[in-house]
């Protein structure tokens, strides 16, 4: 293959992936690894550190376009006069405190990688890849979290308001409808450091694969937090970007990033992306979902298989 | 399992004119510069872009028929990994070390984000998010510095 032949497919490819990713609320970072080494026969090191670059493109090009890019995540019936007040659903604090944790763990993974086998990475990369496709298609509705909030997240102020949009659900509180301006939904944070710790674990994933680890972030401050699906979605793309660029200084240094491969993968990500994000505003993707969630399984199955049988 | 938001989704971009990336945790003292500080980092990725497809498409008009050489990992010269040499190269055109300092750009931006947080906790006076900020900070320099950048 020459160099412009690889460079139109590897774009090809990638612009798809960020196209899907972005609808499928994944981001494409999660399959370029997989695409360049099964379908390129890219070392998947290399792959990695392109993969890498084009989760940082992703999240600065997310935050670029921001007010097309909301979390992807549907959330319970929202009618018509209870729209987004142009606040973000991120929260500052959250997410710089946890980067604390994912870019440690970010470096931690990243000097791990070269010492890595491959095919132990092929197979760590294929059960991250069934997880994200489970991740993907649960359903994404905020259960009530009655009890009080960790101490330590008040003591951290990691409690916050995020803009009204759901509608109450039950029929007990106030009548939806007397009120289009609601107040700032209040919200508070559970058992921090096992969310941190949790944390740590995303970040070494995002080292030691070249991912932006979305899916674990997510569980981290979902799961664990207790944090509302909106406010950790959108957090977990604030932090993305930073863990990534943890990882990014020991990649470059180890020659991991590849100009020539790079390119092709980020600009076709980036434009995918961004393309995605602006179909999400207007379109239902509920079969893109699952459609996706499906392709990312069967990848995740051929990385595992590749792995057990030396195939990469 | 229930529908998305759209109607919410729609409304969005009128919406998010003024105060699209402002996120909870800013006081009001440090919002506008939150504010203009992400539609510089937007400018930069944009450049950022631009240079790597630039570079890319110097890269493919040079040496677009040679055979590409990815399935064996060989790692990267050394004029391509460490930044003053990629600055240099980038200056003498060669294309690879162009789309090199791009993706720099790129990776700059996170970093810039944070010290960016950074400022706009300072300008709050929160003491305790400006620390955060500042080690968040120095672990990133330290993964750059401490790799003979």
């Amino acid at each position: 293959m020459t160099q412009l032949e690889f460079a139109g497919l590897a774009a090809t490819g990638s612009l798809l992936a960020g196209f899907l990713g972005a609808l499928a609320g994944l981001g494409g970072g999660v399959v370029i690894v997989p695409m360049l080494a099964l379908a390129f026969h890219v070392d998947v090191h290399y792959a990695i550190g392109a993969s890498l670059i084009s989760v940082i493109g992703t999240s600065a090009g997310a935050q670029a376009a921001q007010p097309a890019i909301r979390p992807a995540a549907p959330s319970a019936l929202a009618p018509r006069h209870q729209g987004f007040h142009g606040a973000s659903f991120s929260n500052l604090r959250v997410g710089l405190f946890l980067e604390v944790a994912t870019t440690i763990g970010a470096i931690c993974g990243a000097f791990l990688s070269s010492s890595t086998p491959t095919r132990w990475i092929a197979i760590l990369f294929g059960l991250v890849l069934l997880y994200s496709a489970v991740m993907s298609i649960r359903p994404k509705i905020d259960k009530p979290h009655p009890g009080p909030p960790d101490p330590l997240a008040t003591r951290l102020r990691l409690n916050g308001t995020h803009p009204a949009e759901l509608p109450a659900l039950n029929a007990s509180s106030k009548q939806p409808g007397s009120q289009p301006e609601s107040a700032p939904v209040p919200y508070t944070a559970r058992r921090v450091p096992l969310g941190f710790g949790l944390m740590f674990g995303a970040g070494a994933l995002s080292g030691l694969l070249g991912i932006g680890s979305g899916a674990v972030k997510v569980l981290a401050m979902d799961e664990a937090m207790k944090l509302p699906f909106k406010v950790s979605t959108a957090t977990s793309n604030f932090m993305i970007g930073v863990t990534a660029a943890a990882s990014a200084g020991v990649y470059l240094s180890r020659g991991y990033i590849d100009p020539a491969i790079a390119m092709p993968v980020t600009l076709g990500v980036l434009v995918g992306s961004v393309a995605g994000a602006h179909v999400l505003a207007r379109a239902q993707v509920h079969s893109v979902r699952t459609v996706f969630a499906l392709v990312i399984a069967l990848l995740g199955a051929e990385m595992i298989f590749n792995g057990i049988t030396g195939g990469l | 399992m229930p529908s998305p938001d759209q109607n919410a989704e729609n409304q969005a971009p009128a919406a998010t004119t003024q105060n699209d990336c402002v996120p909870h945790g800013l006081l009001a003292p440090s919002i506008r510069a939150y504010r203009r500080t992400c539609a510089l980092l937007r400018r930069l990725t944009l450049t950022a872009g631009f240079i790597i497809l630039a570079g890319g498409l110097l890269f493919l008009r040079q040496s677009g028929s040679t055979p590409t050489h990815f399935h064996t990992f060989h790692g990267e010269p050394a004029s391509l990994r460490h930044l003053p040499l990629i600055l240099a190269g980038a200056s003498h055109a060669q294309p690879l070390a162009i789309i090199q300092l791009g993706i720099l750009l790129l990776i700059a931006m996170p970093v810039a984000r944070v010290a960016a947080a950074g400022l706009c906790f300072a300008l709050d006076h929160d003491r305790l998010y400006t620390a955060i900020s500042t080690l968040v900070l120095a672990i990133l320099l330290a993964s750059f510095l401490g790799h003979g950048f």
